[in-house]
């Protein structure tokens, strides 16, 4: 199959996924017992304001003509307004996505560049000690909660070591730097302005940190087993008989086909990096998705939930896709299948 | 109804005239040799299990929360909702040895107490999984066509979503409350079973002994509930304890951001929240009902994985 051939017809089957995603979405916010005109015109408002408000916003209509009217307006880019920050929730969330697209970015790099080398090398110096080490601590990794490590990792380097800020993205008397991504490390790098980018980054390193760990865990863990089994199969054999030194056997022969599972492991655990962020970013006030996830969970800002959801979904839904096409250029068995 | 082979030795016997307890011997001998392999397999995975370390330890951890959760009257030193303001906020010591939180209640009782709780989500959260997932797989595997593709595809509609995404959303749509939560946590687990046991089904379906049930004229019902449901057990045990730690973390995150458990209740992850704004000074707050989620549901992933080991012959060459 032609890559341009499997990518259109991954696209098309992800038409009937998204069109589910956003009936499952709207179902759920609107269990919600809480009358949302009322909630948007405020505890004050006269009985006629709020009606007047639930006939500009549509809620006297039937439910499923609701539906199709969110879905135009999801559409269009317009997911509501939110009633807590009384803003479209569409401006609120593009003001957010840098913030949580570094932290994110950050902590799937953590997990790659840390884990899979980890992995290769618990493989490679095979014995038992390390065997259990690297299991139990990969168990381990994941059976910590995230909300529960950032707390330690805040008593820990920021009151007792001081060697990290307890939040925030940059210190009170820095000014964010020049709006380009908005992810303020890429964004100071662009400039040229150092002093942001190594305070952005002193920033960003505790909570990526805590947001990678389970993740990285996993990959270490699944590298490691992918990798022994590599090592057992006959071409490693046959590129050890011909001569090549044992690095080339690892990095070139046995690496890559390696990489497959941990592909897989990777694009689940973006899932996980996802759903943490709403623990993390609130432990850390991080101002991104996650935090106004949060703050929509607690203010019972159904809209706000429903676009934040939506959001993360359909990025775990693409970044699926993205590991889908990754293996077709990984392994040319996949593409010539 | 046909009778086992049990019963039609039994009856031999006693036409035969043996006395009752030779009997009872003979029945026991015969179940034995019935279930030969059966035993033989259960002593090999004992062994087995007894080799890794390990999933002994995860055996163990669930063992202690079990039996922690039972006597909890008898190991808190205090009742874990005395609110004594005079002794609010008091550091570990002899006396109250995980110290006090900010209502003076003793920080140990309540992580004890909170066993029960976290033992209570874990099972209910798999019942509903279990129960919604496991009838859903079944007839998706054993009827194939359109009911299959049409459950598949909610099934993946709903795996879609990161699953914690989903059970924030859910949690926070049904207004709090750990019942609430629970209901939250145990949806988006559902196609995860169904997926398992409908791969499970179709290769079962094919097997011979499938094919003589139906021959002997058992009803299809029958026959999934009788003979492909009880092969699947394995699986599902492994997928179940790896579950029970994710639901068990998923409802202390709940707890956390406040959709979960509702105050005064002794919830760990609502304690770790009630304690993170005195967490800088009032460190042992926070710190030991997470230490407890922590060991908990480590105790629930070595034994899932000790399971898989196990259960999974593929990984038992290695």
């Amino acid at each position: 199959m032609k890559l341009y051939q499997f990518i259109a017809q991954r696209l098309l089957l992800l038409i009937p996924v998204l069109f589910g995603i956003s009936l499952l979405t709207f179902t759920i916010s609107h269990l919600v017992p809480a009358d949302p005109a009322r909630l948007l015109a405020g505890p004050e408002a006269k009985a006629d304001a709020v009606e007047a408000i639930r006939k500009k916003w549509g809620f006297d209509r039937p439910v499923y003509e609701r539906y199709l009217l969110y879905m135009a307006g999801v559409l269009r880019g317009d997911l509501g307004i939110s009633i807590s920050t009384r803003h479209p929730v569409s401006q609120d969330l593009r003001e957010r996505i840098p913030a949580t697209a570094e932290l994110g970015l950050a902590a799937l790099l953590i997990m790659v560049l840390l884990g899979v080398p980890l992995g290769v090398t618990a493989a490679v110096k095979k014995d038992a000690a390390l065997d259990h080490g690297c299991r139990l601590g990969a168990l381990a990794g994941v059976s910590m909660p995230a909300f529960w490590l950032a707390l330690l990792f805040q008593l820990f380097f920021f009151k007792s070591l001081g060697w990290f800020p307890a939040g925030g993205r940059l210190d009170q008397s820095l000014e964010p730097p020049t709006h380009i991504t908005g992810m303020y490390v890429l964004d100071s790098l662009l400039t040229g302005n150092m002093t942001t980018l190594a305070n952005a980054w002193w920033h960003l390193a505790m909570p990526a940190t805590v947001l990678s760990l389970a993740g990285l865990a996993s990959v270490t863990r699944m590298g490691r087993a992918s990798m022994l089994e590599v090592l057992t199969k006959d071409y490693i054999n046959a590129a050890r008989a011909k001569g090549l030194p044992e690095r080339a056997v690892i990095y070139r022969h046995a690496l890559k086909n390696a990489l497959i599972p941990v592909v897989t492991v990777v694009s689940m655990w973006l899932g996980g990096i996802l759903g943490g962020s709403f623990v993390v970013e609130l432990v850390f006030y991080w101002p991104g998705v996650g935090y106004y996830g949060t703050s929509g969970i607690l203010t019972a800002d159904y809209t706000a939930i429903m676009g934040v959801s939506l959001l993360l979904t359909v990025t775990y839904v693409v970044a699926n896709l993205l590991a889908d096409i990754a293996y077709m250029f990984i392994d040319p068995r996949i593409r010539y299948a | 109804m046909t009778a086992s082979k049990g019963d039609l030795d039994r009856q031999g016997n006693t036409e035969a005239g043996v006395a009752p307890p030779a009997k009872a011997q003979g029945a026991m001998t015969v179940w034995l040799g019935e279930h030969q392999p059966g035993i033989r397999e259960m002593k090999h995975s004992l062994r087995l299990i007894r080799r890794n370390h390990l999933t002994v330890a995860g055996l163990a951890i669930f063992a202690v929360l079990i039996l922690v959760a039972i006597f909890a009257p008898l190991i808190e030193r205090y009742d874990p909702y005395d609110v004594k303001m005079r002794e609010r906020l008091r550091p570990p010591s002899l006396e109250h040895l995980a110290g006090t939180d900010a209502m003076g209640r003793d920080v140990f009782s309540r992580v004890i107490h909170g066993s029960r709780i976290t033992l209570r989500v874990g099972f209910l959260v798999l019942l509903s999984t279990s129960l919604i997932g496991v009838p859903l797989g079944a007839i998706s595997g054993y009827m194939g066509g359109r009911t299959d593709a049409l459950i598949m595809r909610v099934g993946d509609i709903f795996l879609a979503f990161p699953r914690l995404v989903l059970a924030l959303a859910m949690a926070a749509a049904l207004g709090g409350g750990i019942n609430n939560a629970i209901i939250a946590i145990a949806i988006p687990g559902w196609p995860w079973y169904a997926r398992l046991i409908r791969g499970m089904t179709l290769s079962i379906r094919e097997e011979q002994y499938i094919e003589a049930a139906r021959a002997a004229g058992s009803p299809e019902w029958r026959v999934l509930l009788r003979h492909v449901l009880p092969n699947c057990i394995g699986p599902w045990m492994v997928q179940a304890s790896m579950d029970m730690g994710w639901a068990i973390m998923s409802a202390a995150m709940l707890g956390f951001l406040g959709v979960g458990a509702t105050p005064p209740e002794a919830e760990w992850g609502l304690m770790v929240a009630e304690g993170r704004n005195y967490l800088l000074d009032q460190w042992w707050m926070s710190v030991f009902p997470g230490v407890a989620i922590f060991i908990t549901v480590l105790g629930y992933n070595l034994m899932g994985d000790g399971l898989r080991d196990i259960i999974d012959p593929r990984m038992r060459q290695r």
